[in-house]
C-alpha cells in the first residue's frame, strides 16, 4: 500500500508537533505517524503504580553507566513529563568541543527567545505561585536559604494544577499541558492526519527528490511517499531510523547516533534534620516547584529537589542508611525503617549539568538500539564533585545521608558513577558543517534536501534544565524556516 | 531515585531479572522436589513466608502478598516453584524445619544464605526480593490501596500541598520569572 502526502512528520512529540501544525496552517497536506498507541488525555491516564501500564508507553535503553527513558505514545513524552518548562540559560549555547562551539553559528538564547515565547503561549507556561510550591520544594528552598544560596520558583506547563502528584503517569485532570491538549488537536483541526501504532522502518530517497518511508503496523506494511520529510521521533527514535536507513542513504555521514548529551543528572538523598519540617514526598507536582541556579556559572549545574512515588523509587535504586551495619541492610527490618521515613523525612536532591555529548547509540544485531557512554576522567570527576556538593548541602543542614545504589541488570546494586535521564539530546545534531553534525542550523540534513530533523536529536548540547521547552522552541524555529522558505511546496 | 531510572528496571521486571544466562539446570530439568511441582498451596505458603521476611510488619489484609511472584506477566513466576523449593531446602539444611514455620530471624538467615550462594541463585533471590518490594511498597495491583506501612495512600486524596507562609521558606531568587538569563 503506497500513500502520498505533501509532508510526512514522523513522531508526535515535542519535536514533531510544531512542524506538523505550522505546515498544515500554511496549507500543506500533512500526515503524522506515531509508533506508539493513541491516548485520550481525558480517559486513558491513571494514577497508578502498575508497571504494565507504564511500560505500555515508556521505553528505555541503557548501558552500564547510562540509562535513557523515552515515550512511545501519541504526544511523545509530553503525556508523561514533569511539565517543567524552562528556557536554556545563555551559557548553554557557549559550550565548546575541541575548541569548536557546539551550537551552529547564529543560534543562541536570543535567537530562540521568540520561539520560546510561542511555545510558552501554546503550553500555558507560568511560574509557580509561592503558595503552590509543594512542601518538599519548600523544605529544599529552606535548606538553600539557610546556606545563603538562591532558589527560584520554576515554570510549568499547566492550567489548574491541584498538585495530585502523578505527573509522570499522565495527568488525569488534564491540567498538565501535554501536546494532546493543544498542538495535536489544533493540528488535526488544521487538517493533519495522524496515524498511530505505525512504525517507520526505513527511508529511501527517490530519484525525483521525494522520499519513500517504509512503515509497519503489526504485520501490515505501509509505504509513504513525500517531498517533505520531517523527523521528530526523538533522540533515540530518529537515530534508530536513520541508522536503519544507512544502506539507502549513503551520504548521511558519520555523526548519526553519536554525540548524545544527557544533562549529567546526579542524585543524593538524606533524612531531614529534626529542625526541618516534613517534606511530603507524595503530594504536589512531581517536580516540586523550585530550582537553584546558584552553581550554574561556577559548576555548570542546576539543583532541584526530587520526588518519586514508591514505584519509581524502588524500581530504580536501593536506599540504605549511611553507616548501617545491620545485615541485611537493603531489605528486611532496616529497609522497612528506612521506608517508613520515606514519605515525610526523606529529602532527595538532583542536579542537571552541562556534561559533554559523550554517549552514542548503535543498532544491535536485531536492530534494537544499543547505548554506549564513553566515560572520561573528566566525567567521573564531574560526577564525584557534583555528588560532594549535594552531600555538602545536605550535611550542612544537619541531614543524615542515605546511600543510593543503582539496581543492576542482575538485581544487584552498585554505588558508583551512573547517569539516568529522559533529557537525552543530540544523536543527529545541528552543526555548521557535515564535518561536525547531521543537520544544518535550519534543521535540514546535509546532502538530503527536503529532509528535516526537528526533535531533541538535533539539539547539540546538554542544557542543565529540562529539555522539552527548548526542543519545542527549536522545532518552532525550524518549522518557521520550512514554511517561510517555501520548502513545503517546492 | 529519579523516575527515569525506573523504566530501565521495570523493564527488567518484564525481561526477567532472574532469567539472564545460566538458568539453573535444576530449573530447566525441573529436577526439584515433586511436592513443589504439584502443590501450589505449599508454594504459596512458602512464598508468603518469604514476603513477610522481606517486609516485616506488612499487613496484606485480604490480598496475597506473594501475588507478584506468581504473576505470569512477570517472568519470575516461571521460577516460583523452584525458588520455593530452594527456600525449603535451605531451611531444612540450616534449621531442619519447613521455611514457613521458621521465625523471622531464621527466615532471614535462610534468605541471606541464598543471597550468598552461587551467582545464579543470588540473582533469583535478588529478583524475588526486588519484585516483592516493588509490588508491596508500591501497591501495584490496586491503584487505591497504596501501602499503609509506609504511609503511601495510593491515589491522590486531597492532602494539603504547601505550608502556610511561603516567605518563611523561599530564599531570594536570582531571576525575575524563573528562567536563568
Amino acid at each position: 500500500m503506497i500513500r502520498e502526502t505533501e509532508a510526512l512528520v514522523i513522531g508526535t512529540g515535542f519535536g514533531a508537533a510544531a512542524p506538523a501544525l505550522r505546515l498544515a496552517q500554511a496549507g500543506c497536506r500533512v500526515t503524522m505517524i506515531e509508533k506508539g498507541p493513541r491516548i485520550d488525555p481525558f480517559k486513558d491516564f491513571r494514577q497508578t503504580s502498575d508497571p504494565q501500564y507504564l511500560l505500555r508507553y515508556l521505553k528505555g535503553v541503557s548501558s552500564e553507566r547510562l540509562s535513557l527513558t523515552f515515550a512511545e505514545a501519541l504526544g511523545g513524552g509530553s503525556g508523561f513529563y514533569e511539565m517543567v518548562s524552562l528556557r536554556a540559560p545563555s551559557l548553554v549555547f557557549d559550550q565548546v568541543e575541541a575548541g569548536r562551539r557546539l551550537w551552529p553559528a547564529g543560534i543562541d538564547r536570543a535567537t530562540l527567545d521568540p520561539y520560546y515565547d510561542i511555545a510558552e503561549r501554546m503550553l500555558h507556561v507560568n511560574q509557580i505561585a509561592p503558595e503552590l510550591v509543594p512542601k518538599s520544594g519548600q523544605v529544599f528552598a529552606l535548606m538553600m536559604k539557610r546556606l545563603g544560596y538562591s532558589c527560584d520558583r520554576a515554570r510549568y506547563a499547566e492550567r489548574g494544577c491541584i498538585g495530585s502528584g502523578f505527573c509522570v503517569t499522565g495527568c488525569i485532570y488534564a491540567a498538565k499541558q501535554s501536546l494532546l491538549l493543544n498542538y495535536l488537536p489544533q493540528a488535526v483541526e488544521a487538517g493533519v492526519r495522524i496515524e498511530t501504532d505505525l512504525e517507520a522502518l526505513r527511508i529511501i530517497p527517490l530519484p525525483d527528490r521525494r522520499y519513500e518511508v517504509h512503515c509497519r503496523r503489526g504485520r501490515t506494511a505501509v509505504t509513504y511517499r513525500t517531498r517533505l520529510l520531517v523527523l521528530g521521533g526523538g533522540t533515540i527514535g530518529t537515530a534508530r531510523l536513520l541508522l536503519a536507513s544507512r544502506d539507502t542513504m549513503p551520504f548521511l555521514g558519520e555523526h548519526v547516533g553519536r554525540h548524545i548529551a544527557f544533562n549529567g543528572s546526579v542524585k543524593a538523598a538524606a533524612i531531614l534534620a529534626d529542625d526541618l519540617p516534613d517534606g511530603d514526598m507524595f503530594t504536589g507536582r512531581t517536580h516540586p516547584g523550585m530550582i537553584s541556579y546558584e552553581f550554574l556559572e561556577s559548576e555548570g549545574i542546576t539543583i532541584s529537589a526530587g520526588k518519586a512515588m514508591p514505584l519509581q523509587l524502588l524500581a530504580g535504586v536501593r536506599l540504605r542508611m549511611h553507616g548501617e551495619t545491620r545485615q541485611p541492610d537493603w531489605w528486611g527490618a532496616p529497609n522497612v525503617e528506612m521506608m517508613k521515613l520515606y514519605r515525610h523525612r526523606l529529602v532527595a536532591l538532583y542536579s542537571m549539568g552541562l556534561t559533554p555529548p559523550a554517549a552514542r547509540v548503535m543498532l544491535g544485531p536485531d536492530r534494537a538500539p544499543e547505548l554506549v557512554l564513553d566515560m572520561s576522567s573528566a566525567l567521573t570527576k564531574y560526577y564525584k564533585r557534583t555528588k560532594e556538593l549535594l552531600h555538602s548541602i545536605l550535611l550542612r543542614n544537619g541531614c543524615r545521608l542515605v546511600d543510593v545504589e543503582f539496581v543492576e541488570r542482575d538485581g544487584g546494586a552498585r554505588e558508583d558513577v551512573g547517569f539516568s535521564t529522559a533529557h537525552q539530546v543530540g544523536s543527529c545534531r545541528m552543526a555548521d558543517s557535515k564535518r561536525h553534525g547531521v543537520v544544518n542550523a535550519a534543521g535540514q540534513a546535509f546532502d538530503y534536501p527536503g529532509l528535516f530533523i526537528s526533535d531533541g536529536s538535533a539539539i547539540p548540547s546538554s542544557l542543565a534544565v529540562n529539555t522539552s521547552l527548548t526542543i519545542l522552541a527549536n522545532a518552532e524555529r525550524i518549522a518557521e524556516g520550512i514554511v517561510t522558505r517555501g520548502c513545503a511546496r517546492s | 531515585m529519579e523516575r527515569r531510572a525506573a523504566v530501565r528496571y521495570l523493564t527488567l521486571l518484564l525481561a526477567g531479572v532472574a532469567a539472564e544466562s545460566c538458568t539453573p539446570l535444576r530449573v530447566l530439568t525441573r529436577s526439584f522436589p515433586l511436592e513443589f511441582k504439584n502443590n501450589p498451596e505449599l508454594v504459596g505458603r512458602t512464598l508468603r513466608a518469604f514476603t513477610a521476611a522481606v517486609i516485616p510488619g506488612f499487613d496484606p489484609g485480604h490480598t496475597d502478598p506473594a501475588r507478584a511472584l506468581l504473576d505470569h506477566r512477570y517472568p519470575f513466576a516461571a521460577y516460583a516453584e523452584f525458588f520455593a523449593s530452594d527456600l525449603s531446602r535451605r531451611a531444612g539444611d540450616l534449621f531442619a524445619t519447613p521455611f514457613e514455620q521458621l521465625t523471622l530471624e531464621q527466615r532471614t538467615a535462610v534468605i541471606l544464605a541464598g543471597l550468598d550462594a552461587d551467582g545464579t541463585t543470588r540473582k533469583l533471590y535478588r529478583g524475588a526480593i526486588y519484585l516483592t518490594q516493588v509490588a508491596l511498597y508500591a501497591g501495584i495491583y490496586d491503584d487505591e490501596a497504596g501501602c499503609a506501612l509506609i504511609g503511601y495512600p495510593g491515589l491522590y486524596r486531597g492532602a494539603t500541598i504547601s505550608y502556610e507562609d511561603p516567605a518563611v521558606f523561599l530564599p531570594k531568587p536570582r531571576t525575575s520569572r524563573g528562567n536563568a538569563a
